[in-house]
């Protein structure tokens, strides 16, 4: 729910003329004004500076208490227009979202607004005459406020000041001949112009310096164009002792809110285009009645929002399965976000996961939400779970338990609601065993377990894939390649697949890529049988690189730059091919011939 | 609550007659052969559990031809779901317990 749609809704509120509303920040800022207020004060939601019922602004906890308490509680109020006119009125408050932190204020007997009515046709300007002139009209903020209150010109001369200020940094006034305000974004003074470029209201971090030393605390700075006021700016300052913080008033703008819903939004989209583009649950492809059986239990725990752990070799689909629980769960509909542990490097997985608040760590320049509470509602999907550091399971075990997250840097623990299911190729009993994997964890995920078969546990349902796949990747590639050899699909059926599913769909796209008429070729799928044992090991990165180079040696017959040179047929440059072979130990001279 | 099997709904759906109570109904076409057969199996089991004002009949797509060129099954499951005797939803491939729910 967006402003716009409270908006919608409480113009209902409108229909009874005793009433009207407004949308503010917890610290009683107005953010959004509804049309009638707006057309009777003829303003923004600038002017009109803010309803409360203390007459003191950053007094959040309080408004915020009376918005938990749920109950639409009536406050006799003062409405702040102009910085130094006063209305009386009843407020109800009413918190309207707690995420975006924001109250509704319903204004109800506010008494000039009763001739209000959409009959009353030059409502605007000429009404503005018609406010009673009574006590509150005449009340003035500024002489009996605690806080600081200060006027002052472009220069940064100031020119007004209320009484306050003593109270404030804690000397008498006329002792003050030297006041200087600094901002946390540099001295207000150099500030101004940019302000004023931008004009809405600030809340700044900011410290007083008086010849009696610094104060700081929280200044809230607006300007002024009418005539009604001695300068065009208005600051209006209060200690930190003084405020219970209630959250970071820098970041309650609104604009700043639905700026960052928007990006969530946006990256909620993705995430879900990404995580179940062209999926569908009728993409599975089997006759395998183990592999059936396997979906079956998939569909048998779909529905609940138990934890599940899907476990299998490299390739055998265990997104496939994640992507079948998603669509078969009542939480098809919301988000799916999916995380590969093995991807993010070990330091960012904390802030990765949770978020983290603005400069937790260096480099935190902004807020960010995690993982976890971007799947709030939804699924979150954990691949290569077993490379999840050591030090991160606590914290892992924590959210499964409790359904609490902490961003980095703040400890109030954030409520989430997150259906988790977690993959890995990893036997994770052995991990327990060799103590890389907490055995709370693995007890906590192991709630119901898949194992997803290897593909030749499942050779009946080679043809099926090859089909599938040869549609699919023709449909992709743009071509149209029907047949497949007889022996071809022999020696697929007899093939151990060490890479399983994915390893057959890769075969099959070279295959149609290298094919030169409807008929797949697979003529290189031969070499397999020969140099690939059924107890094909997986090479680390470096052995399969450096056996590569020592091939291409071979065929180029140690030849490593120039015309049918090594560096010609890997496609890199001659400097980057001589750098690797010195790290990987090769020596060019061992294969001339 | 009448039990319905594949030729009694045969005989009601096909006569027009159709059922005395109003209460929905959900029929599902599939077969064993099918990629899903045992997704559908399960989803089918909660429906009925969760929807105890329905009643949900499997039809077995290779046994009831009829029935598919009645109602042009294309696709391997589909559910229909009759509502005040009437069809009012037809889902075709793979649906989950919510997807049916939802309609009712």
């Amino acid at each position: 729910m967006g402003v716009s749609d409270f908006k919608v809704l409480f113009q209902l509120f409108e229909t009874n003329e005793k009433y009207t509303y407004c949308i503010c920040s917890k610290n009683g800022a107005i953010e959004s004004l509804s049309d009638r207020m707006k057309s009777f004060f003829n303003t923004s939601p600038g002017v009109i500076f803010e309803i409360n019922p203390e007459l003191s602004f950053l007094d959040w906890k309080k408004i915020w208490e009376l918005a938990d308490s749920g109950k639409l509680v009536k406050q006799e109020s003062k409405v702040l227009i102009h910085s130094d006119k006063v209305e009386s009125c009843n407020i109800k408050i009413w918190k309207i979202d707690p995420r975006k932190e924001l109250c509704i204020y319903l204004i109800e007997e506010f008494s000039s607004l009763k001739d209000v009515s959409p009959n009353n046709g030059n409502q605007n300007a000429q009404n503005l005459e018609k406010i009673p002139q009574g006590e509150a009209a005449t009340f003035n903020y500024d002489e009996i406020s605690r806080n600081l209150i200060l006027y002052f010109d472009d220069q940064g001369k100031i020119i007004r000041k209320n009484p306050a200020l003593s109270k404030v940094v804690k000397e008498d006034i006329n002792n003050i001949n030297k006041l200087f305000l600094e901002t946390d974004l540099g001295p207000l003074t150099e500030m101004l112009d940019d302000f004023k470029a931008n004009p809405k209201i600030y809340t700044l971090e900011m410290v007083i310096r008086t010849n009696s030393g610094l104060t700081k605390g929280y200044g809230r700075l607006t300007f002024h164009e009418g005539n009604h006021v001695p300068a065009p700016f208005r600051i209006e300052f209060m200690r930190s002792d003084d405020i219970v913080l209630y959250g970071n008033p820098v970041e309650n703008s609104l604009e700043q809110i639905e700026k960052l819903n928007d990006i969530i939004e946006n990256q909620k989209e993705l995430l879900m285009e990404e995580a179940t583009n062209n999926f569908s649950l009728d993409e599975i492809v089997t006759q395998s009645p183990k592999y059936k059986d396997i979906l079956a239990q998939v569909a048998q725990v779909a529905d609940t929002d138990t934890t599940v752990l899907i476990t299998g070799e490299t390739g055998t689909g265990k997104e496939l399965l994640c992507n079948s629980i998603f669509r078969l769960s009542d939480r098809s509909d919301k988000i799916i976000v999916k995380v590969n542990c093995g991807s993010i490097p070990a330091e960012l997985m904390e802030s990765t996961l949770f978020g983290h608040e603005k400069g937790a760590f260096t480099g935190a320049d902004k807020q960010k939400i995690g993982k976890f509470e971007l799947a709030d509602g939804g699924t979150i999907f954990l691949d290569e779970i077993g490379e999840l550091p050591i030090q991160m399971q606590p914290k892992l075990l924590r959210v499964l338990q409790e359904g609490e997250i902490e961003r980095v840097g703040n400890a109030r623990p954030i409520q989430v609601n997150v259906r988790v299911i977690a993959a890995t190729n990893r036997n994770l009993e052995d991990m327990v065993k060799a103590g890389t994997f907490r055995q709370d964890l693995y007890y906590r995920l192991n709630i119901f377990p898949i194992y997803n078969i290897p593909l030749r546990e499942r050779r009946e349902d080679i043809p099926l894939l090859v089909q599938h796949f040869m549609d699919k990747l023709n449909k992709k590639l743009g071509k149209n390649v029907l047949n497949i050899k007889k022996k071809d699909l022999g020696f697929l059926k007899r093939y151990t697949f060490p890479g399983n599913v994915r390893e057959l769909q890769n075969i099959i796209e070279r295959g149609i890529v290298m094919a030169k008429s409807d008929t797949i070729d697979l003529s290189f799928v031969r070499e397999y049988d020969e140099n690939i044992s059924p107890e094909y090991e997986v090479l680390e990165f470096e052995e399969a690189m450096k056996a590569h180079i020592i091939k291409v040696l071979k065929m180029v017959k140690g030849k490593v730059s120039g015309k049918n040179s090594a560096s010609e047929v890997l496609k890199i440059n001659n400097k980057t091919l001589i750098s690797r072979m010195k790290k990987l130990d090769i020596d060019p001279k061992d294969y001339y011939k | 609550m009448q039990d319905y099997t594949a030729d009694n709904i045969k005989n009601e759906i096909s006569s027009g007659i159709r059922r005395s109570d109003k209460s929905p109904l959900i029929v599902v076409f599939t077969a064993n052969w099918i990629s899903s057969s045992s997704i559908v199996k399960v989803v089918v089991n909660k429906i009925k559990a969760q929807a105890a004002q329905a009643s949900v009949l499997e039809i077995d797509t290779d046994m009831n031809k009829d029935l598919v060129t009645k109602y042009r099954i294309h696709k391997l499951p589909t559910c229909l779901i009759f509502q005040d005797q009437e069809l009012t939803h037809k889902l075709e491939g793979t649906f989950s317990k919510k997807d049916v729910l939802q309609y009712l």
